[in-house]
């Protein structure tokens, strides 16, 4: 080995072999699914509602709950578990197919 | 100032409230005493851990670190969901929707969301390299001691400042149980632990934690059940499912006669009441990011078969979780259904003085309690383990005595846990904050320093040790700085400024990134052809490349 060994090439956002970007699809569905389940109440919350976050998503209910505290509270982490079930899934289909 | 300010708002509130003005102190504290149901439940779960954890043995160092890596995915599960469910999940979090209401979900989506970021970026690589420590990985992915070093000093500091909590937590439960002091309660905490820890190492550790799972989870939601079935026909519910119900009493009608009523709706409906959407949102991204670094929850990926198991347990981990955040707010509530005006000095323990007045009765009472203690010790074990793993492991068998026997390991990792259990004693005699709170501090020192450097040893090939070492320190020397700010009332680091301590990860993470990133590229030209070697290793190891 008289030459330099290269560094392998691995990036999360240029994967070059197949189970490799197989795996970072499915990582990337999920994150971004991820951001999207967590971060929408609070900005929502911000864009709708007075300074103090006083707007319809509080004034609405649900289960006797004002919204934006149901949403939060157990919507949220529902959606997270949920989200774990889904990328296992998603993982297998599609490693299985890039083989 | 602050020392001022808690008083001050306690006697502002016992002078808006009539009724506390005239029921004096004991509204806020819990009774007073030796109790003896509870303490003989107890010590028969005490019992049975050791026993177990003495059946479980361990003679060989690959059972002491990863249990002889034969668990399996719902039992890996339990184990990660009772790693996670410490003195803060169980008493900590209901304390603080006790005292802030929809800030205190900052911390429940932070404890839960940080599982779907390590499931995608990490535990399946982890599981494929499947050594023994994170201090191991990123030491072998980077060739460097040094990064060996920080990762095991950030390791230690994550266990020392988390089980401070752990501590407090459980000596405030045997201080309630046995009637003694706190400072005794801490001592009476850390003699059970360390009894416990050098009995068994991680496979009773691992069995244990199954069992306190079962324990921690039926002692938090049976006193619930119970109680809200008591208390359905006041609160204008059936009284059955108490995780949806209990929306009735935090929109404040019940309570507005018990005093505060208006208040403590406040601190639900107005959403940023006790904290402002940036401070929310720091906070839920810091404690994600912590999540995702910790070493002694990364570590439960190398006790599994192999990573399709790895995958599961999270998914599995992740619902057991759930279960009790989904219904920790149920206790809040119904603390300010009992004990509307008890505020600080009553905030880590309301999931005992809630049930207390309620006329929960002392059976009850002690199952509750001893699920708080199985939460607290299950936590403590992986935390010791980890931190002990660092040192024992990851120094002194790998930098200072390559060559020491077998025997010699084993000794080095009891000894090293015996001494990190007196550290945490020492911390835990004066906690700078609430349970909930120290703890989110360790994680914004895992999501700062830690998560960022795996990530990229998993997932950028160019990272260089040069890069991961300054993007490390960044983000350690940042999160520590604002723990000392915090501790010491600086503005800035405070709950309300722009790098509170609990949620330093928002800028320090991203800055870790940048950091690497910037260095890796610029140091390109550096690294040796061992470096190279040893990182490609991993690498191929990491994401099975063959070629």
């Amino acid at each position: 080995m008289a030459e330099k060994e290269k560094i392998l090439d691995v990036s999360f956002f240029s994967p070059k072999r197949a189970h490799v970007k197989a795996e970072v699809k499915a990582a990337t569905i999920v994150i971004v699914l991820w951001a999207f389940v967590w971060m929408t109440t609070p900005f929502l919350i911000k864009l709708t509602g007075d300074e103090r976050g006083i707007g319809p998503l509080t004034e609405a209910s649900f289960l006797g709950f004002p919204l934006h505290y149901w949403l939060v509270a157990q919507g949220t982490t529902i959606g997270f578990v949920l989200l774990c079930g889904l990328f296992v899934i998603l993982f297998n289909k599609f490693t299985k197919a890039a083989h | 100032m602050r020392k001022f300010f808690i008083p001050t708002l306690i006697l502002a509130l016992m002078a808006v409230t009539g009724t506390a003005l005239a029921a004096g102190e004991e509204l806020f504290e819990l009774e007073k005493g030796f109790k003896l149901v509870p303490a003989i439940i107890m010590v028969a779960f005490i019992g049975l851990y050791l026993t177990v954890g003495w059946m479980m043995k361990v003679k060989t160092t690959e059972g002491y670190w990863v249990a002889e890596r034969n668990i399996g995915s719902v039992g890996n599960g339990m184990a990660i969901a009772s790693d996670w469910m410490s003195a803060a999940s169980f008493m900590g979090v209901a304390g603080l929707l006790y005292l802030k209401g929809f800030f205190g979900l900052g911390y429940i989506i932070g404890w839960t969301g940080g599982y779907v970021l390590l499931l995608c970026l990490t535990a399946t690589q982890l599981r494929r390299f499947g050594k023994f420590t994170i201090p191991e990985f990123l030491g072998d992915r980077y060739n460097s001691h040094g990064i060996r070093l920080i990762t095991a000093v950030v390791t230690v500091i994550i266990a020392i400042t988390y089980s401070t909590a752990q501590f407090k937590g459980i000596a405030l439960i045997s201080g309630w149980i046995f009637g003694m002091g706190y400072v005794g309660s801490v001592f009476f905490a850390a003699g059970i632990v360390l009894v416990y820890m050098l009995m068994s190492g991680q496979k009773g550790v691992t069995k244990n934690q199954q069992i306190q799972y079962v324990v921690l989870i039926t002692g938090f939601l049976l006193p619930l059940f119970i109680i809200f079935n008591k208390i359905g026909g006041e609160i204008g519910s059936p009284g059955i499912l108490p995780q949806i119900e209990y929306g009735q009493i935090i929109t404040g009608g019940l309570i507005q006669g018990q005093g505060g009523g208006g208040e403590w709706a406040q601190n639900y409906t107005t959403p940023w009441h006790h904290g402002t959407f940036y401070q929310f949102f720091a906070l839920a991204f810091t404690l994600m990011v912590g999540t995702a670094g910790l070493p002694h929850i990364l570590v439960r990926f190398y006790t599994v078969t192999d990573e399709e198991v790895a995958r599961k347990s999270v998914v599995w981990g992740l619902f057991f979780i759930g279960i009790l955040y989904w219904s920790s707010p149920a206790y809040a509530a119904l603390g300010q259904f009992f004990n509307p005006a008890g505020g600080k000095p009553v905030a880590d323990v309301i999931i005992l003085s809630a049930p207390e007045r309620a006329g929960l009765g002392l059976f009850f009472m002690g199952y509750l309690a001893s699920g708080a203690l199985a939460a607290g010790l299950s936590t403590v074990a992986g935390l010791m383990v980890a931190g002990a793993a660092a040192i024992a492991h990851d120094w002194y068998a790998t930098i200072f005595r390559p060559d020491s026997s077998e025997k010699e390991k084993l000794l080095a990792a009891r000894v090293f846990t015996a001494v990190l259990v007196c550290c945490v004693i020492i911390t835990a005699l004066k906690p700078p904050a609430l349970i909930a709170q120290i703890v989110a501090m360790a994680f914004a020192i895992a999501g700062s320093s830690i998560f960022p450097a795996i990530v990229l040893g998993v997932w950028y090939g160019k990272s260089t040790k040069y890069g991961a070492m300054a993007g490390m320190l960044v983000g350690l020397i940042g999160a520590v700085v604002a723990m000392i700010g915090w501790i010491n009332e600086v503005p800035f680091f405070s709950s309300t400024g722009i790098m509170p301590a609990t949620s330093s990860a928002l800028i320090l993470a991203p800055l870790n990134f940048i950091t690497n990133i910037i260095v890796s590229n610029a140091t390109a030209g550096m690294v040796t052809d061992e470096d190279i070697a040893s990182g490609n290793e991993v690498i191929r190891a990491m994401h099975s490349i063959k070629d």
